[in-house]
């Protein structure tokens, strides 16, 4: 088994009386995609926010690489290398295509300022590679957005802007990579597509791992090696897509969950 | 057949040829009417000529695309007859050296609003009290001169860190606040400034400070008046060359900026704080960065001023000079530089020549403002696409041209 880089242990989050994570426990390995799933308002998005700094958790732990990352700020936990995309996509709109990506590998660069001003060469260099690189990821997403540096982020259809934001979180080749219902709102074979290349994003940047959250089982089928079934924020199954589908309490999960939005 | 396509496509050529010669008349001509004569009503009429003719360019695309298309190509030209004019003009005005004054007040506008640009502009950051990093610096310069009798250049330097410094340390309380709660803190530091700045008795309370020295420069005071081949020049015609060096200055660092990775980390951060965070940007620091940068030109602007004028009170710096230079932002067009510099331009200019309305001009102000921000809410200039001249976005770029052609 591939090393673990990315755990929680007994992570609880709660909002006054809410308690939208109960002593959730998940490892992450090198190389794996985790889904974690589970009906609407289960805590999924909770748990990104948790483990990418923007909530400190109540009580539990995030372990990255052997370092506990409760309470790091956003940017410090970026910076170690886990990176993030959002359910509802947020994307820098008025500046281009290409800037969004440069802006996704802030975390490479040492100093600003100062670097800026007085190692221009270096950093003209530094842009170019980078603006290569951009290039890049954008066309194995998607050869539109390789095609269109300059559209404003703005002006991109929804399925463009997933994308988008995916190559903004790859940019700066991060260790973990949560995507937060990417294929939200695509429709089947888009979304089919994008498994595709959710897949391949281990062959860019080997030993990624990537947790994969869907409200929608099918999604995930073939794309993730492991999945968490959480529900009103507590675990209630876990391991194979083959397993966890059987499962009488997620079935009971799901239904209820769908005859709510009937 | 063939032979009148060609003619044609001559004639078409040499028309083309003209257009940016044609445009540098009408602008040179515009601007000469608007601050060159003493009269109120000539200056209203070229302001809606102008206007006029702006919004023609703004709604026709094919006079838009012609214009800028060889705008682009003369841009040489336009270069060279804008340094031009912009040296020649005080030798045209040697007898009106109150025009000149209100050319340097632009000068000073313009300083005062790429630098407040970094603020609302790049960052987002709402900012009403952006006066009182004005006045810090000039009380600074000010006070240093009079007082301890440093020299201009130590005076003006210091006058641009305290004022980032002072920045920096207003900048603190806004991190954790927002939007509007923002807005509401950056009016009420301008409003303590102001106050402090009327009550403490060592800044000379409402009375200000008088008598500070002009600048030297090689040992000669800024006030002696020049005499050239006989012909005397009045000191504003110093100050005039004074400022400009300043007001480059300001516009290479700004360019500087907004090229840089520091610039497009500002615009992350106006764009969506929280993916800026979760990009590896540390919010705070830029947001404290884009607080004091601006407040440098603020206080290079502030000490300028103090200097030129010799007599600073609390007036100066109160909330009507921020909304002013905020108004100028806006209008200029937001995180564009060209732009900021024109709506400075313009919104400094104009009200001097109302002067003759008496308490209309400042009515008169807010009506360009509104009628700006109804019918061009972008500003005179756009947010422009950043292009880079990678070897990498070639085959873009040539496309592109191609295009166009
Ligand atoms: N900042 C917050 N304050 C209060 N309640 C929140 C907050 N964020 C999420 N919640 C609540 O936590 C629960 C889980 O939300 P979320 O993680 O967004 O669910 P999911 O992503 O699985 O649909 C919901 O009941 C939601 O209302
Ligand atoms: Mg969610």
């Amino acid at each position: 088994m591939a090393e673990i880089c990315l755990s929680a242990n007994n992570l609880t989050m709660k909002f006054g009386g809410l308690v939208a994570i109960d002593n959730v426990s998940w490892a992450l390995h090198q190389n794996e995609i985790l889904g974690i799933i589970g009906p609407n308002g289960a805590g999924k998005t909770t748990i990104f926010n948790v483990v990418s700094g923007l909530y400190t958790p109540t009580s539990g732990e995030i372990v990255f690489k052997s370092n506990i990352i409760n309470g790091l700020p956003p940017y410090k936990i970026a910076k170690m290398g886990i990176k993030r995309t959002f359910q509802q996509s947020r994307l820098f709109d008025n500046i281009s295509v290409l800037d969004n990506v440069l802006v996704g590998m802030a975390t490479l660069s040492k100093g600003t300022l100062v670097n800026s001003l007085f190692r221009r060469k270096r950093m003209a260099k530094e842009l170019d590679e980078n603006i290569q690189k951009s290039l890049g990821i954008l066309n194995h997403f998607s050869p539109f957005l390789a095609e269109n540096p300059y559209r404003k982020a703005g002006d991109l259809v929804p399925g463009e802007r997933r994308k988008l934001e995916i190559c903004r979180a790859l940019a700066s080749d991060p260790d973990v990579l949560l995507l937060d219902e990417p294929a939200a709102g695509m429709d089947p074979n888009e979304s089919a597509e994008l498994m595709e290349d959710i897949l391949k994003i281990r062959d860019i940047r080997k030993g990624i791992g990537i947790i994969l959250i869907e409200h929608d089982m099918a999604v995930v089928q073939k794309t993730a090696d492991y999945i968490v079934v959480i529900s009103y924020g507590k675990e209630i199954a876990r391991g194979s897509f083959a397993e966890v589908s059987s499962n009488p309490l997620v079935q009971e999960a799901y239904l209820g969950s769908e005859n709510e939005n009937a | 057949m063939e032979t009148i396509n060609v003619k044609k496509r001559k004639t078409q050529f040499a028309l083309r040829k003209l257009i940016t010669p044609f445009l540098l008349i009408i602008v040179v001509a515009l601007l000469y009417s608007i601050v060159v004569f003493d009269n109120w009503l000539i200056t209203l009429i070229s302001l809606a000529i102008g206007t006029g003719l702006f919004v023609a360019y703004a709604k026709l695309p094919a006079l838009k695309t012609l214009i800028t298309e060889s705008m682009r190509k003369d841009r040489i030209l336009l270069l060279i007859v804008g340094v031009l004019a912009i040296i020649a003009v005080p030798l045209t005005l040697r007898t009106q050296p109150y025009i000149i004054h209100i050319l340097i007040i632009a000068q000073i506008s313009i300083i005062l609003a790429l630098g407040l640009n970094f603020q609302v502009g790049s960052t987002g950051i709402p900012n009403l009290g952006y006066a009182a990093f004005y006045g810090v610096g000039a009380y600074t310069s000010a006070l240093l001169s009079t007082k301890l009798g440093v020299s201009f250049w130590i005076s003006i330097l210091l006058a641009g860190c305290i004022s980032a410094l002072f920045g920096w340390l207003v900048g603190l309380p806004t991190l954790k606040t927002r939007s509007y709660h923002m807005a509401l803190v950056s009016i009420a530091f301008g409003l303590v400034t102001y106050i402090l700045l009327n009550n403490i008795a060592f800044t000379g309370g409402p009375n200000g400070i008088k008598n500070v020295p002009p600048p030297e420069l090689f040992g000669k005071s800024l006030f002696s008046s020049l005499r050239i081949f006989g012909h005397t020049f009045p000191v504003q015609f110093n100050f005039y060359y004074f400022v400009l060096v300043f007001v480059l200055l300001a516009f290479v660092v700004s360019r500087f900026i907004f090229n840089s990775k520091v610039g497009l980390y500002f615009n992350a951060v106006r764009e969506d704080e929280i993916a800026a965070k979760c990009s590896g940007i540390n919010t705070s620091t830029m947001k404290l960065l884009a607080f004091s940068i601006g407040a440098f030109f603020a206080g290079i602007a502030g000490s300028l001023y103090a200097h030129y004028i010799g007599y600073i009170s609390p007036e100066n710096f109160n909330m009507n000079t921020s909304l002013q230079i905020l108004g100028m932002v806006i209008m200029g067009g937001m995180d564009n530089i060209a732009g900021v510099g024109i709506g400075a331009f313009i919104l400094s200019v104009a009200p001097e020549k109302f002067r003759s309305l008496a308490d209309f001009r400042m009515l008169a102000t807010g009506l360009i403002i509104l009628l700006m921000l109804m019918f061009r809410p972008s500003g005179i200039i756009k947010q422009q696409i950043r292009k880079y001249s990678s070897k990498y976005l070639m085959s873009e770029n040539s496309t592109q041209g191609e295009h166009h052609g």
